[in-house]
């Protein structure tokens, strides 16, 4: 259990992660207070709503009245909790027929699909075209002024929308695999309703009844404001509104107490519904959602010795920190490595290892919460670590280039291949439009795209993901790089079209002269491309060598251990050696020598101090100070 | 349940000309699979291999009543599965996704998510367990898969993929079926944690004598765990028989390409590997359109003009199994890297 937090929390309820929000208390007080207030207006009100006083016409707040009083003389506070009464009555109405009618169609919609789905959205189409206005009227003449049923009225015919967007987060939810899981452990289709459907779209199902209810009071407002609701001298929000409409040139305040609680009462829903969507969506994800923000910029870095060596690419003492909601970690620890012209490194090792982060930190790519906190990236005699960001922009594409593990995404759906790529020519050089078309078909008969001129007018998604690969290898040999970065570049390929891919990067690189960084998890694609290894553990190299040296002897308990966690190397049906346990994540590396754990040769110095990097010989490095028992194995 | 169910023989699953037709848009439809037959065995590990686009996991789809059949029939012992759906399948068939993350319910605690088919089978066979019973047996289960007992009050969310994966295979254990399918079950994991599910896997099968049909891209894998493989492309059943013979000794040209093409962690028997596919290699071509043809004639290296235009049946293959070309036997021999290491060719460095 190396990932799990070790005391066993249990998920918060929404209630309790909206409580646990500023804004959600403050909302949910507002409204709960105002709620009880309404609610025990004949016990706290202060005077008897309908009690008329002529001698104190619109009077402003005093101690006799709170809020003042209205142009008859009545306590305007006692009139708007009496008030609040028939409003809140009014939303909850509404609040339920919409849920009576939405949740059950929308949740079963969603799930079932098919000709009942059909039907009801069918239905839902004709009611969303119904004009509510005109219907709420025609209610409130039918049933002699009746907030409750226009209320009702408006809830139903406001449920087609909540109805739609439950169904929508009930279809995503019905794709779900556990879902599936559960239908073939024999759940019936109800238990699968209400056990798995349901508890997801709470949510969005609280989210716009919050919404609703926000709306449901501007209409009821709205209505009593025009004198539909119970007639006065009854003391509804709306008639408050409308009195102090008439009076707002003798007495301006008179608006205020009405407007504002409506106003008040309205935004407070609103914020409301928005907490709980907020905390609903980070509700499933450990991280309970990530704050965007930069870790320390590179604070004062010691000036980094001039460099000494000839690598096209040197990389020394990189660390990098990301920024959590559990504070800054230390995703790599002095990673060092070299990479010359014509060789291909491969950075090894599981996820969680940095192998990546890596890649993105040598051109200058790192997400918004991340930063190098130490160590250099010399390539080619400049410090990249230290360049500005237009420099590592001329940089990039031009000397270095990054092919990615999804090529689909760096391609833009909506522009044909064709023009993409001549985009990027005509980034590189000035050319004309017939020299950047020419230089582009030149570029994808060098990939071995079939049919250069058919394929360039096809779009990204007419494509398969093998081709895709190709193209994004085009173009990132339009600028004639010195370095290709090469980040899983055919994990999400088929086997045949990733050894096709492989060998086109062989013969790319045979023709171009240029080094590859290629970060993999394939010993294989290792074996059949790679020049040198550099095997990453929890952050840090642990081993770095030419092929031959790695696959011959590995240096590192790691790199042994990995490597015979192969099913290739077990013998057929028999347990293969597996590493137990897993890598530890980023900010729960143990002291000492990170894989001291789950290795087979630790001992109790493997404690004691940070390991260093032992050299083995000229090309070869182990962060190991029990190599040589490694070694001496069989 | 432990000791309370009557012991369920174990049957075969027997799949015989399936075709799968998905819809796209209102008339036409997409061929997933074209006429598949294969057979698991009461107790034995299949293989079922291919690229993306092959239709393999459109047979567990089927298998699982999670497609729609187009024609050909799936039985499970004496059991028509074609039409049953929900509680009306038989839950000895029991299935690991691919995807960790999607296959467990975020809201539930991992105890709720292994008692749940519990209480589900409770009221369905109106026998009674008591929650201490259940608790005990998830407990077992968590055990027998290497999680600790603490997990039963955890969410998903505090697990990595290895271990929701762990998870995943308890739930499909619970109610004790008999036949699991595995629909790339390890292909999201990493290297040391692909080993570990393995070797459970494996030793679920082993000691509990479970059916295993293995369905993956990975011929590595597939080939450590199964007795049988079965190969499809294109919707189609290339070559079948037991795992060894197409392994070793593949008889498809296709098969053939698809050994070749899996890198070998070892560089002279990559580099080997390597050079004999290219010198088998056709620059890439575009997809003929399946019909009556064979749907590997574009890329294979020795089609002939009858491989466009009729298309191969499976049949015995000249060293066993079954293989579906009309060149079968009249191919070069294959000579297997592993079985008959070549002689070391100098130098292993391999850049200029």
């Amino acid at each position: 259990m190396t990932t799990a937090t070790d005391v066993p929390v249990r998920r918060r309820g929404v209630l309790r992660a909206v409580l646990a929000t500023a804004r959600g208390r403050i909302t949910a007080g507002f409204l709960l207070l105002l709620f009880a207030c309404c609610l025990l207006a004949p016990v706290i009100a202060p005077a008897d709503p309908l009690h008329q006083n002529l001698q104190e016409i619109l009077r402003t707040p005093s101690g006799a009245h709170w809020l003042g009083t209205d142009s008859l003389g009545r306590d305007v506070l006692s009139r708007l909790l009496y008030g609040g009464r028939s409003s809140i009555v009014g939303i909850l109405e509404g609040v339920a027929a919409q849920l009576v009618v939405a949740v059950p169609l929308g949740v079963a919609t969603g799930y079932l699909g098919g000709r009942f789905d059909r039907f009801v959205m069918r239905l839902a189409d004709i009611v969303m075209s119904v004009p509510v206005i005109v219907i709420l009227l025609a209610i409130l003449a039918i049933f002699d002024h009746s907030i409750a049923a226009a209320m009702i009225t408006l809830g139903v015919l406001g449920a087609s929308g909540m109805m739609r967007i439950i169904r929508g987060t009930a279809m995503t939810v019905r794709q779900e695999l556990y879902v599936s899981a559960a239908e073939l452990l024999g759940l019936s289709r109800t238990q699968i309703i209400f056990r798995h459907i349901l508890p997801r779209c709470r949510g969005v199902i609280i989210v716009q009844t919050s919404l609703f209810a926000a709306l449901a009071i501007g209409i009821q407002t709205g209505l009593t404001f025009l004198g539909l609701g119970p007639p006065p001298p009854a003391a509804t929000w709306g008639g408050m509104v409308n009195e102090a409409a008439t009076t707002l040139s003798t007495q301006p305040w008179l608006l205020a107490p009405s407007g504002g609680l409506i106003a008040l009462t309205v935004l407070a829903l609103g914020v409301l519904g928005d907490t709980v969507r907020d905390v609903t969506a980070q509700n499933h994800t450990s991280s309970g959602g990530l704050r965007v923000k930069p870790a320390r910029r590179r604070p004062d870095v010691a000036q980094a010795p001039v460099p000494e060596g000839t690598a096209l690419l040197s990389v020394r003492d990189l660390s990098v920190s990301f920024l959590t909601p559990r504070g800054e970690v230390e995703v790599l620890t002095g990673v060092g490595f070299d990479l010359d012209a014509g060789q291909t490194l491969g950075l090894v090792g599981e996820s969680g290892s940095g192998k990546s982060v890596t890649a993105r930190a040598v051109l200058g790519l790192l997400e918004a919460n991340g930063a190098v906190t130490g160590g250099s990236v010399i390539f080619d005699g400049r410090d990249l670590t230290r360049a500005t960001r237009r420099q590592l922009a001329a940089l990039r594409g031009t000397r270095i280039a990054l092919i990615s593990q999804e090529p689909m995404v760096a391609l833009d759906p909506s522009f044909r291949i064709g023009s993409q790529l001549s985009e990027i020519v005509r980034s590189h050089a000035r050319l004309s439009r017939e020299a950047a078309r020419r230089r582009v078909l030149e570029l994808m008969e060098m990939v071995e795209l079939p049919d250069p001129e058919e394929m360039a007018k096809r779009y990204p998604f007419q494509i398969s993901g093998g081709m895709a690969q190709r193209v994004a290898i085009a173009a990132a040999l339009a600028g004639s790089p010195d370095l290709l970065i090469a980040d899983e570049p055919t994990t999400a390929l088929d086997v045949t079209v990733q050894a096709d891919v492989l060998a086109l990067l062989r013969r790319l690189q045979r023709e171009t002269g240029m080094a590859v960084l290629l970060v993999t998890h394939d010993w294989g694609v290792v074996a059949d491309i790679c020049t040198h290894v550099a095997v990453m553990y929890a952050g840090q190299v642990v081993e770095q060598a030419p092929v031959e040296q790695v696959f011959g002897a590995p240096a590192h308990p790691y790199t042994a251990a990995l490597m015979a966690s192969s099913p290739e190397k077990a013998p057929r049906r028999t347990p293969i050696d597996a590493i137990a346990g897993a890598v530890p994540p980023p900010g729960a590396h143990p002291d000492g020598c990170r894989f001291r754990d789950r290795c087979a040769l630790s001992a109790a110095e493997c404690a004691d101090d940070d390991i260093p990097l032992v050299r083995l010989n000229e090309e070869r490095v182990s962060r190991c100070i029990r190599t040589e028992l490694l070694q001496a194995q069989p | 349940m432990k000791g309370t169910a009557t012991a369920e023989e174990a049957a075969e699953l027997t799949v015989s000309d399936l075709v799968v037709d998905y819809p796209i848009g209102r008339r036409r439809h997409r061929r997933a699979v074209d006429g598949v037959s294969l057979s698991v065995p009461a107790g034995r590990a299949v293989g079922l291999v291919g690229e993306s686009g092959s239709g393999k996991s459109s047979v567990a789809k089927a298998v699982l009543g999670m497609a729609p059949l187009s024609a050909g029939r799936i039985t499970y012992g004496t059991t028509v599965l074609n039409d049953l759906r929900g509680p009306a399948r038989p839950q000895d068939i029991q299935v690991v996704f691919q995807d960790p993350y999607s296959s467990l319910d975020p809201t539930k605690t991992i105890g709720y998510t292994l008692q749940e088919p519990l209480r589900a089978h409770c009221a369905r066979t109106g026998r009674s367990l008591s929650a201490a019973a259940r608790d005990e047996l998830v407990r077992a289960m968590l055990a027998k898969v290497g999680l600790p007992a603490g997990t039963a009050e955890r969410y998903p969310a505090q697990f990595s993929g290895g271990q929701r994966q762990r998870i995943s295979i308890a739930r499909a254990l619970i109610l004790q079926p008999r036949l699991l399918i595995c629909d790339e079950a390890v292909s999201a994991l990493d290297l040391s944690i692909q080993a570990q599910i393995l070797n459970l896997l494996l030793e679920l099968h082993l000691e509990l004598g479970l059916s295993l049909l293995f369905i993956t891209h990975d011929l590595s894998v597939v080939n450590h765990v199964a007795e049988d493989l079965v190969v499809m492309f294109r919707g189609r059943v290339m070559e079948s028989g037991s795992a060894e013979l197409v392994y070793r000794q593949p008889q498809h040209p296709y098969t053939r390409q698809l050994v070749m093409s899996a890198p070998m962690q070892d560089l002279e028997a990559q580099r080997a590997r390597r050079e004999r596919r290219e010198a088998l290699a056709l620059p890439p071509a575009r997809q003929a359109p399946l019909g009556e043809a064979c749907p590997f004639a574009h890329r294979c290296p020795f089609a002939v003009d009858r491989c466009r235009s009729e298309r191969p049946l499976l049949r015995s293959a000249p060293l066993g199994g079954q293989v579906a070309c009309h060149l079968a036997g009249e191919l070069p021999p294959w000579s297997d890297e592993h079985t008959q290491p070549r002689e070391a060719t100098g130098s292993t460095t391999s850049c200029p």
